[in-house]
Parts: C-alpha cells; sequence; structure tokens
C-alpha cells in the first residue's frame, strides 16, 4: 500500500525550541473510521487522549538531534505510523533517545502502542488499544465498550474505570492493579507480579486472574454477584467474604489452598489462581 | 557477520514454540535446570541487551522467573497428572515465557 511520508520539518504546526537540545512539533493526520494508529517509542513517554473530528494530532518533544520521528499515513487514510528512531551513524544515550508524545484520537480508532522505558497512559479511548512495554508504567482509564490488551515485561499495570471490556493482561514480572474493571471478559496473568482487583465484577462477565509467585487480592462489594472460585497449588487462599458454599464444583476444596462459592445470584464467573502466591478475597 | 547473527536469532524466536508436555511425563523431564538458561534463552538475552540495554535485566529476571514457574508447575503435574490446577499453571507458566519471547523479538528486529 502506498503510504504518504509527514515530513517533520514541513508539518502542520507548531515547531518550537524549547531550551537545550528540546523540540516540539505537532502534526494533524485525517484517519478514516475504524482506522488504525501504531506508535513505536522506547524512552520517554506515550500519552493518548480521545478527540472529536475525524483527525489525528500528535504532539511530540524530542531532547536531543540524535533522534527523528517518521510519521507515515497510508493513501486511504486507515493507518498512521509514528516510529521514534535513532538517526544513522549517531549515538544516543537513553536521555538523548526519549521522545515525549500527547497524541489525541478520534472515537472508534484502534490503537497499538509500543515502548521500552516509556510509560503509556491512555485515556478516554474508544477501539482496540494494544499496548506493550518492557519496562515502562502502562495506565489505563476511562475507556468503555473496548478491547484492551497489555503485554509487559516488568511494566506496572494500573487499569481504572474500564467498563463492559475485553481486557487481556500479561505482565509477567509487573503488578497489576484493577479498579472498576468490569467485563464480559478480564483476564489476568503474571509471573511475580501482584494482582489487586477491587470492584464488583459486574456485567455477567467472566473473570480470571493467574500468577505464578504474585499475590491476589480481590476486594469485593457485598452487591457483587460472583461465582468465585480460588485456588492455589501450594500457596494459601483466605476468604473474608460472604459467600454461600456451592453444593458441587469441579475440584474438592482444600482448606487454605482453595475454596468455592457464591453471593448474590453469581451471575459473574471469577477464578482466582495461583501457584505459590496467597490469595485474598475481602469485603469492601 | 553481524547480519547473519541477526538472521539466525530471529529465526530462532519466530521458530520458538513452548511444547506443552502431555500429562504423563516422568521425572526426568521436570529437570532441576528449568530456571537455568537455554540456548535460546541466552541467545535471546544476548541480543535485547545489544539492542536495548536498559531492558536486559528486565528480560533476564523475567525470563529466570518464567523457566521456574514452569519448573514448578512441571513438578506439581509430575505429581498429581490428574491435578487441574497444576496443568492450567502449567499452561499459564508456558503463555508467559511465549510472551517473553514475542516480546524480544519484536525488541530485537532492526
Amino acid at each position: 500500500m502506498r503510504m504518504m511520508k509527514v515530513s517533520t520539518t514541513a508539518a502542520v504546526g507548531l515547531a518550537a525550541v524549547l531550551c537545550a537540545g528540546q523540540t516540539r512539533k505537532e502534526t494533524r493526520m485525517e484517519i478514516a473510521p475504524g482506522g488504525t494508529v501504531n506508535i513505536v517509542n522506547n524512552g520517554g513517554s506515550v500519552n493518548l487522549k480521545s478527540g472529536a473530528g475525524n483527525h489525528v494530532v500528535v504532539a511530540y518533544t524530542t531532547h536531543s538531534g540524535k533522534v527523528e520521528v517518521d510519521e507515515t499515513n497510508t493513501a486511504d487514510r486507515r493507518r498512521i505510523e509514528i516510529r521514534t528512531h535513532v538517526l544513522p551513524e549517531q549515538k544516543a544515550s537513553a536521555e538523548e533517545s526519549m521522545v515525549d508524545y500527547e497524541i489525541t484520537v478520534p472515537a472508534g480508532v484502534s490503537v497499538s502502542v509500543s515502548t521500552a522505558t516509556a510509560p503509556i497512559t491512555v485515556d478516554g479511548l474508544r477501539g482496540e488499544i494494544s499496548l506493550s512495554s518492557d519496562t515502562g508504567q502502562v495506565t489505563v482509564r476511562n475507556v468503555a465498550r473496548s478491547h484492551v490488551h497489555v503485554r509487559g515485561v516488568a511494566a506496572p499495570v494500573s487499569l481504572s474505570n474500564v467498563t463492559i471490556g475485553h481486557v487481556d493482561i500479561a505482565a509477567n514480572s509487573g503488578a497489576v492493579q484493577l479498579v472498576d474493571v468490569t467485563g464480559p471478559k478480564v483476564s489476568v496473568a503474571t509471573t511475580s507480579g501482584n494482582i489487586v482487583y477491587q470492584g464488583d465484577c459486574s456485567s455477567v462477565g467472566d473473570y480470571l486472574m493467574t500468577t505464578h509467585s504474585g499475590n491476589i487480592e480481590l476486594t469485593l462489594p457485598p452487591t457483587a454477584s460472583v461465582d468465585l472460585t480460588a485456588r492455589s497449588v501450594s500457596g494459601t487462599v483466605e476468604n473474608d467474604f460472604p459467600l454461600q458454599k456451592k453444593t458441587h464444583t469441579s475440584f474438592v476444596p482444600k482448606a487454605g489452598s482453595s475454596f468455592a462459592g457464591t453471593s448474590n445470584s453469581g451471575s459473574s464467573s471469577v477464578e482466582l489462581q495461583s501457584f505459590s502466591g496467597r490469595i485474598r478475597v475481602k469485603k469492601q | 557477520m553481524a547480519l547473519a547473527t541477526l538472521a539466525v536469532f530471529t529465526v530462532a524466536l519466530v521458530n520458538y514454540r513452548p511444547h506443552l508436555p502431555a500429562a504423563q511425563v516422568t521425572a526426568q523431564n521436570s529437570t532441576s535446570q528449568a530456571a537455568q538458561f537455554n540456548g535460546d534463552d541466552q541467545r535471546l538475552i544476548r541480543r535485547v541487551s545489544q539492542q536495548a540495554p536498559e531492558v536486559s535485566r528486565a528480560y533476564e529476571v523475567s525470563l529466570r522467573e518464567a523457566n521456574a514457574y514452569i519448573e514448578d508447575a512441571q513438578q506439581a503435574v509430575n505429581r498429581d497428572p490428574a491435578d487441574d490446577a497444576a496443568q492450567e499453571q502449567l499452561q499459564q507458566a508456558y503463555q508467559q515465557k511465549e510472551t517473553l519471547y514475542q516480546m524480544a523479538v519484536a525488541r530485537a528486529l532492526p
């Protein structure tokens, strides 16, 4: 597909020298409904928020002249690529390689972001959201009716007010915190990262949280309607939330290692699994 | 030479497939060296440290943890192949390692 490169020097918008080595630029690119924005930026930061209209607005600040931002848009306006790279023959330090992005995206546009150390913040988007960071903090808030995929190596992950979502998080060593995050599908997996969930597990959803050595802490309000199982292979499980015992389970509950129960009508399925981490369910 | 090394590394990563073991595994398969790095792991860490040294330590630690996860879950499955929880944990462990490899491939490609 034919791509058009948006020259940063000829970009429409502001180009201002800030302080030593810093340059801020802003571009506007038209995007078709249902289009995709892909962003690759190793260091610095990436902040995305929702906007009106049919343009993606990209404002970024470079911290040295050793890096360049390539912005391309397909001829059909369905895919925008924004990529930071070090200029050939340049040896840029981590600080010199950083670029800070502020990007505004119309509703219904999908977004994919990949960073190494740069934190990613997403606020209020509507569309498919795919975020990947090695160690940068990933924050998603105020998102509804979207697919949210997060992958991290040691990146802390925080989601809040993400409703009616398909949420899939693989965080390895990073800790995961979910506040008021509801399904229909919420899946969180870590290796050593702790998982904290605060909310009501509503939307008649499937909630799965699994870890190797991290701890899982689930805090539910009394109104939560859940069918809950908690199992740990060699860790411990604790429950302070009033649950009605289930008359039938697919496993034999073992005190201290597993339990199962329902509250209210049990409309959402909640499965908590650990290998050696502690699982705790609490009442809000 | 550098191009050839990259090509070999990329092929290794792209072809990496976690082999989920059958429920019946022998104790011999549950190697005590699972938490150590195999050849692919070492190549992955080496490549990431060349491309993105600021995150190579994170990959190293996470890979070691994923291997320990696999080893623990494998041993639990060996002890009781009918243990559904252990089976699910073993599957999750391999998926965690696969995620690391997928991210490393993306990081290592030029």
